[in-house]
């Protein structure tokens, strides 16, 4: 095993084991490597993680039980990125330079009932890391839709019959258009898509200003599929073309991980029950908006 | 495919029970937002709706423009429902203010939560015990029949009273708790809640322009708030009436504002509200001398009626599921504030915060408590230590 990667099996102390997430929750596995990267990146920064309600008000631990090694400020749902701009401002009032303010926001937070906030501390350019812990729907309130609930995807809000008309938002081109300094997206899906993953973490780390990372990660119960393809199923993901894994830093777009051969998205599609429902002239369709944001992605890496 | 409504006796939480109700009242713009323990109500809808060209359902982006689709869609003319909890609820406070003074005849479940901080899914009554100034009527249910029948009477009442109407029930211990319930056929909910008609100088309507709720002179802003609240004073008797109809249309006693069970003629009482009213009645099968009385409709508060009944009573305890920060609990302080004559002892528990149990036991306790005090009405409310 390469010397890094033993290093971050000894990261376990950021995010304790027993924590209560579910077996093969994604996001549980992506904040290990986000704290663990900040850690690795800058040891003498102390991390303050700001965490709107979401499954993460659970996975914190029930009183008087605490499943994190840094501190935690949990917040109502539409406020962390304005209560990440309060505790920043007073870390620099008190003249405490070495810490790190980092939102942990679900997909329901970010893209939906707090986005206003994101919105507004990002056009503070507020020198925090705004992390979205995208799993595609409520899934702390049980698999409800929300903004970046990808279309044709059963929730029980929009049950079969009903499923999710409208496109996922993109955030992290909405995010760019803030004009801040760093936006990536991550998923971790393989050995190579760890490094690009912490390779953007510790990117984030030495930018200052408004950092936003978007990271998409599985839910078993809510994606509907086996615990153990949580990370096969981000693979798939990146290499449909479904998630790009690209950055902007300081307005320069590029695509970082490019797959060789892009598999069909019906491909990481028929991985989960919440798109089993789906028609091959669906299937199609969505293809088609896939394509059509690569292209556009990559329009923009180019010009 | 359109689903069919279950009909007749079933069994089935309150949660449920609601989505029925909704779907019985012919309902035409739901919005819905998740929160738990409501969530299952709007998930129950959104399959029930599947199929359905005449009902629009909308996922907002929180709570805040779910209580203003339903504002904007009712005052176009058309039937709403919604339905939160807890954060939700106050996240929406101003919307709250706003529907009641705009005279907006909703109909909203509220699955009663505990308030962050800490974080807590489980009951109490605190957040919408804390909108009751917000202008809205307040029914406090005790069974998931009575959620079904109370959003039924609901309708009548908010369409009447051009009102809002927020029917609370308790979370868990109503919501996800499974009961027999009777539901009423299509054809008598269609005779018993008629088509909505809102007047026509209220309605927004296209062809009749107009601007709904500009700035007024001072001596206007009050008279606005005034006709609120006499619209309020005057929603009792129309409560009363819903009740009474309801009880001979569906042959299903409705409580109005009160439910009184035990002796008439004690000298102890206890009030209480929602699912602790409900405990308490168990008190009076080994004790003659109790009146237990539970309020059903909170606001408006049902004062010269509570006067009445306890007008008699020496031992008063009043039983609150929220706090009283910095005062009594919210029913404490509004029954306490009655001028009761006769009463030698009274006392304002405080207990159940965020899921806490009160069960028969407590309300011993509290009785005893009450009884041997010699305090009449009391400056803080008593909260219930652990254990009892
Ligand atoms: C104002 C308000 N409305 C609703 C809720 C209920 N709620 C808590 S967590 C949650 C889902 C969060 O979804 P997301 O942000 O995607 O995070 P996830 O649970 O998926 O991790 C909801 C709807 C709340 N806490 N506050
Ligand atoms: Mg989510």
């Amino acid at each position: 095993m390469p010397a890094w990667l033993d290093e971050i099996v000894s990261e376990d102390t950021l995010l304790l084991p027993g924590h209560t997430a579910c077996a093969g929750c994604g996001p549980a596995i992506n904040i290990r490597h986000v704290l663990g990267g900040l850690t690795a990146a800058a040891p003498e920064s102390k991390i303050v993680l700001v965490v709107p309600a979401s499954c993460w008000t659970i996975i914190a631990g029930v009183f008087p039980v605490n499943a994190f090694g840094v501190s935690v400020h949990l917040t109502p749902f539409a406020s962390a990125a304005a209560e990440a701009s309060g505790i920043k401002a007073a870390m620099r009032l008190r003249g405490i330079e070495d810490s790190t303010v980092v939102v942990w926001g679900g997909d329901g937070s970010t893209a939906d009932i707090g986005f206003s906030g994101v919105s507004a501390a990002a056009e503070r350019n507020e020198d925090i890391i705004y992390v979205l812990n995208d799993n595609e729907a409520y899934m702390n309130t049980g698999v409800q839709k929300s903004g970046a609930t990808p279309e044709g995807a059963w929730t029980t809000t929009t049950p079969a019959g009903a499923t999710r008309t409208g496109q996922k938002k993109d955030l992290a081109r909405i995010m760019a258009a803030h004009g801040i300094p760093y936006v990536a997206t991550l998923a971790l899906g393989s050995v190579p898509m760890l490094r690009d993953f912490r390779a953007k973490v510790t990117r984030a780390a030495e930018v200052e200003g408004f950092r936003f990372l978007h990271i998409l990660g599985g839910c078993p119960p809510g994606w509907r599929y086996p615990t153990a393809q949580t990370t096969e199923l981000a693979r798939l993901a990146v290499e449909s073309h479904y998630f790009p894994l690209c950055e902007c830093d300081h307005g320069e777009w590029r695509i970082t991980v490019r797959p060789k051969h892009p598999l069909p998205v019906g491909d990481f599609l028929e991985t989960q029950g919440r798109f089993s429902h789906l028609a091959p002239g669906e299937i199609d369709s969505i293809q088609t908006h896939v394509d059509e944001r690569w292209d556009a992605l990559a329009g923009l890496e180019t010009s | 495919m359109i689903q069919t409504l279950p009909r007749g006796r079933v069994v089935m939480t309150a949660n449920e029970a609601a989505a029925c109700a909704v779907m019985l009242a012919r309902v035409q713009a739901i919005g819905c937002y998740p929160i738990t323990p409501q969530t299952l109500i709007v998930e129950r809808l959104a399959d029930l709706v599947v199929g359905r060209d005449d009902i629009e359902y909308a996922n907002l982006e929180s709570e805040h423009s779910m209580f203003g689709y339903v504002i904007a869609a009712a005052r176009a003319g058309v039937r709403t429902f919604t339905a939160t909890s807890s954060q939700g609820l106050l996240y929406a406070h101003e919307q709250l203010h706003r529907a009641s003074r705009e005279r907006v005849p909703l109909v909203v479940v509220n699955v009663n939560r505990a308030v962050f901080a800490p974080w807590s899914i489980e009951p109490d009554l605190s957040d919408s015990m804390s909108q009751r100034d917000t202008g809205w009527i307040q029914l406090y249910c005790s069974s998931a029949q009575e959620v079904l029948d109370s959003i039924l009477c609901a309708y009548r009442i908010a369409e009447t009273a051009m009102l809002p109407v927020l029917v609370c029930a308790e979370g868990f211990l109503l919501s996800h708790t499974s009961e027999v319930l009777e539901i009423p056929d299509q054809d008598a909910v269609d005779a018993f809640i008629p088509a909505l008609h809102p007047p026509q100088e209220w309605l927004l309507d296209p062809s009749n322009p107009r601007v709904f709720s500009a700035l007024p002179e001072p001596k206007d802003y009050f008279a606005f708030q005034r006709d609120v609240a006499e619209a309020l004073d005057d929603a009792r008797g129309l409560i009363e009436t819903v009740a009474s109809e309801f009880t001979t249309h569906f042959q299903r006693e409705k409580v109005a504002a009160l439910e009184l069970v035990g002796n008439p003629e004690a000298d102890t009482a206890l009030v209480a509200i929602g699912t602790i009213g409900d405990s308490a009645q168990e008190l009076v099968a080994d004790d003659d001398n109790l009146l237990v009385v539970r309020v059903h409709t909170y606001r408006p508060f049902p004062a010269a009626e509570l006067a009445s009944v306890l007008a008699g009573v020496s031992y008063l305890s009043v039983v609150d599921r929220a706090p009283g920060f910095g005062s009594l609990g919210p029913l404490g302080n509004d029954v306490l504030s009655l001028d009761l004559k006769r009463v030698k002892a009274a006392a304002n528990f405080i207990g159940g915060l965020g899921g806490a149990d009160v069960t028969p036991a407590t309300l011993r306790w509290a009785l005893q408590h009450t009884r041997s005090s010699t305090q009449s009405g009391g400056v803080a409310p008593v909260y219930v230590p652990e254990g009892v």
